[in-house]
């Protein structure tokens, strides 16, 4: 996972609280959303903040505001920072 | 890693242009001296959602565009001219549907990378990309744009939207972005037509200047693993160009479980899923993730160039932020929907009733001066009952139809429509639908047409599928009329919950709620079996608030409009030709002759009268009504024997078995083979057979007494309240809407999907129907 931190304290963007940032450490999706979640900028190191909670979610990241729900919340692993 | 794309031997590249790219710049520029003789040369649009991409299209094109289907898919083709302008030629331009990445899930989402290529058939591959980047928020555009760069065509950047950028504190060095992408960038505001004038040059620039693009550079474990491929790609006819095949090969190879590793598969059999698999694996050896790789290697990229060129302002809580708070919390955001819902419910019943009476009364007095001008006869028939009738069948609905686009269409272009998804995504996600369907099925409580038509935002087939063919089953207008007949004749006033309402509002509330509650349990069976798969999670943009542009707004209502009348209107037209038709031949000879004989009678038992001597003109008077009267009764009479002896009367009898466990006679089931077209049309319908001529409507005392009146042979009286109730559920369950037919074939852009519909529905309905009359008989 080159320089960010270890995947053993991240939590699921889904346990995050409203108004948190996070760095992205990794994302456990099915191959297909995955790629969607990647090519949006959901990559490894990137900085996130959650804006709403709930499902679906509200996060920003590179500046937009994009929907999440539920499942792909849980799969995006951060750390809180 | 910041590079110019590696020059190839014989290939144009932007430090070194070859002699080759001089030679196509002299043939371009002798093209442009033959300009006549020139083929057109196209040009494509692409970008993400939200960039204003269209309306950067309306602004190079003066909103003159043709809208079609891609062959083989359900996505929108919209392709115009941008006129010469200086010494840039015409040009075709082609707005493609707005994307994220040129990766693709599926089918419809391939479309974009197809077209680039040109693999697309039917459609010309570009000879230049126009990318437009929304200038407020450049990095995740230019993940799209770094890809369109690898495509071996010249490239120009639209970086639109440079207002918004600037009140949000960003500012953009233009030149160096330019440079670090070694293509023109020319900052625009499409909305409001500043810099179009610059972009349509830097076109024609491009277009002489050939490719000068800067690509990026993957790792060389990717690099090697790509090369390898495009060459067993290749020996299986793969893109004949260099930079095509990389591309191709690159969506293959990062995209597994995608579309183009799916087709590249088919096409190249079992050893190259194999390959494909092996190739992976090695990428992962060097400790790369093959799904996260190419959005790492963009990204960088991308942060390094915009560090030197994007300085953005503090970080604060933007407007949207602000008006999201409101209006995406679960409570005040679903009171703000329902308020807003509502006013464009109002807005659509109230604004649109009068200009509707006007279209009818409008229709209605052009078949009264044709059938004044004309001789009676079958031509005069055709024109008043089919033609000017079909026609007004049609147009009597546009005017709901266009203020539900000039709703949806401001609603989409201010932003708000993400939220409605975002909104009601967990509340539609309980019949497995997602947020995405809901404003197309709440439009169908207006017209099917317009709801099937906003279905375009769906971008899960299955979604979108299941949402088309549950749409007809939400109670459309065009249904009222015939609740209102019915539910007036049949069913009692009778007060109910303490005098708050009667039974008769209560009856059509429920006529109305019962499209869509059974459209659950069908749109939850339809997930579960045809449209089977993984639910997509929600993934959705919620783009920034913006005022709307009239003009947008207004072009995209007219736009549609003109849809609905061009597709559904010539379908729903040409559908009530043919009715006519059955309900006009054979006109039996024996007809005419019996009341040809009894005009004669009545001629006869007058002409003594009047020609009394003794008679004062109030009496003579008296008589003349009478006979005209006798006469016009006898005309009545007439068309309904017509209209008994028809070919649809003749079918009408044929199903009579098949309608009457539903409590119909065959003059019910005629009606409705004849409300084909149109559900309403069965109210003038029902007039003609029950012999009231033409032009009943369902407020009209003599229809609704004459169904009171109306008897089986055996003297039995056809209609009770079971039977109303039967014809009431049938209507609402089925799929008598040629329009709707029409317009699902046009979207799904195969006939499997709208006779899938009118299959379904109409065994549907024919079964609550059944139900219906037996439960209603059994209880009353």
């Amino acid at each position: 996972m080159m320089d960010v931190p270890s995947q053993q304290t991240s939590v699921p963007l889904s346990a995050l609280r409203a108004g948190d940032t996070a760095l992205v450490v990794g994302i456990a999706a099915e191959q297909m959303a995955a790629k969607r979640l990647a090519d949006l900028g959901f990559v490894p190191g990137v900085r996130i903040k959650l804006i709403r909670r709930g499902a679906p979610c509200i996060v920003r990241i590179e500046g937009t505001r994009i929907g999440l729900g539920t499942r792909l919340q849980e799969s995006i692993h951060t750390v809180p920072a | 890693m910041i590079s110019p794309s590696k020059p190839q031997p014989g290939e144009p590249s932007s430090d070194h242009p070859t002699s080759e790219a001089t030679t196509a710049g002299a043939v371009q520029s002798v093209a442009r001296s033959l300009e006549i003789l020139a083929p057109a040369r196209h040009v494509a649009l692409v970008g993400n959602p939200n960039t204003g991409k269209t309306t950067v299209f309306n602004k190079l094109t003066g909103f003159r565009h043709r809208v079609g289907n891609y062959p083989g898919v359900t996505v929108e083709r919209r392709t115009g001219m941008m006129r010469a302008q200086g010494d840039v030629p015409p040009l075709e331009i082609t707005d493609l549907p707005g994307t994220y990445s040129l990766a693709a899930g599926a089918r419809d989402e391939a479309v974009v990378l197809e077209v680039l290529l040109g693999h697309q058939p039917d459609v010309h591959r570009p000879d230049i990309i126009v990318c437009v980047v929304d200038a407020s928020n450049v990095a995740r555009n230019l993940f799209l744009t770094t890809q369109v760069l690898e495509l071996g065509r010249p490239v120009v950047i639209a970086l639109n939207m440079m207002d918004v950028a600037e009140r949000h504190g960003i500012s953009i060095d233009v030149d160096a972005f330019s440079h670090d992408l070694g293509v023109r960038v020319v900052p625009i505001v499409a909305n409001k037509g500043k810099g179009i004038r610059e972009l349509k040059e830097a076109i024609g620039e491009a277009l002489h200047r050939g490719v000068t693009n800067r690509c990026l550079d993957f790792p060389d474990c990717v690099c090697a693993e790509l090369d390898g491929l495009c060459l067993s790609m290749s020996d299986n006819g793969g893109s004949p160009d260099r930079e095509s095949a990389r591309v191709e090969a690159l969506q293959t190879l990062l995209g597994p479980g995608g579309y183009h590793e799916t087709r590249m598969i088919a096409r190249c059999g079992k050893a190259f899923a194999d390959e494909l698999v092996e190739r992976r694996q090695r990428i992962t050896e060097q400790g790369e993730n093959v799904v996260e790789i190419e959005a790492k290697v963009r990204y960088a990229w991308i942060d390094r160039v915009l560090a030197n060129v994007v300085a953005t302002g503090d970080e604060h809580v933007s407007r949207s932020d602000r008006i999201d708070r409101v209006l995406t919390h679960p409570v005040s955001g679903l009171v703000v929907l329902v308020i807003i819902m509502g006013v464009c419910f109002q807005a659509i019943y109230s604004w649109a009733a009068p200009l509707m009476g006007a279209i009818d009364a409008f229709a209605g007095s052009a078949g009264e001066f044709v059938r004044h001008v004309m001789p009676a006869g079958a031509l005069r028939s055709l024109v008043v009952d089919g033609m000017i009738g079909g026609a007004g069948a049609v147009l009597v609905f546009l005017p709901q139809i266009l203020i539900l686009f000039l709703f949806i269409a401001v609603l989409e272009d201010c932003g708000y429509m993400a939220r409605v998804a975002f909104l009601l995504d967990r509340w539609m996600r309980r019949f497995g639908l997602g947020g995405k369907s809901f404003i197309p099925l709440l439009s169908s409580f207006a017209c099917a047409v317009p709801g099937i038509m906003a279905t375009r935002i769906i971008d899960d087939r299955r979604d979108r599928l299941t949402t088309i063919l549950v749409a007809p089953l939400m109670s459309c207008s065009a249904r009222l009329p015939v609740y209102v007949l019915l539910i007036a004749v049949f069913v009692p006033a009778t007060p109910v919950l303490g005098g708050l309402l009667n039974m008769q509002a209560v009856t059509l509330l429920i006529m109305y709620a019962l499209g869509a509650v059974v459209a659950i349990p069908i749109a939850w069976i339809l997930k579960k079996t045809v449209f089977k798969g993984p639910p997509q999670s929600f993934l959705m943009e919620l783009p920034g608030y913006k005022r709307p542009s009239v003009r947008t707004v207004l072009h995209r209502m007219f736009d549609q409009g003109r849809a609905f009348v061009v597709n559904a209107g010539t379908v729903i037209f040409a559908v009530s030709i043919i009715v006519w038709a059955l309900a006009y031949y054979p006109r039996p000879a024996a007809v005419a002759k019996e009341f040809g004989a009894k005009r004669q009678a009545v001629e006869a038992s007058f002409a003594p009268r009047l020609a009394a001597t003794d008679l004062s003109e109030d009496a003579k008077q008296e008589l003349e009504t009478a006979r005209h009267q006798q006469l016009v009764e006898l005309d009545r009479q007439e068309e309904g024997a017509y209209m008994r002896a028809s070919i649809l009367a003749r079918l009408g009898k044929w199903i009579e078995p098949a309608v009457r466990p539903l409590g119909w006679d065959w003059r019910i089931g005629t009606a409705v083979i004849a409300s084909f077209p149109a559900r309403e049309i069965i109210v003038a319908t029902m007039g003609t057979i029950y012999n009231l001529g033409t032009g009943e409507d369902e407020t009209s005392v003599s229809l609704r007494q004459k169904l009171h009146e109306a008897t089986w042979p055996d003297g039995r009286k056809v209609f009770n309240v079971p039977v109303a109730l039967s014809i009431m559920v049938f209507f609402a369950l089925c799929c008598q809407c040629a329009a709707t037919l029409a317009i699902i074939k046009r979207e799904t852009n195969s006939w499997r999907w709208p006779i899938a519909t009118f299959t379904y529905m109409t065994v549907l309905a024919y079964i609550g129907a059944g139900l219906t009359y037996h439960v209603a008989t059994w209880l009353t």
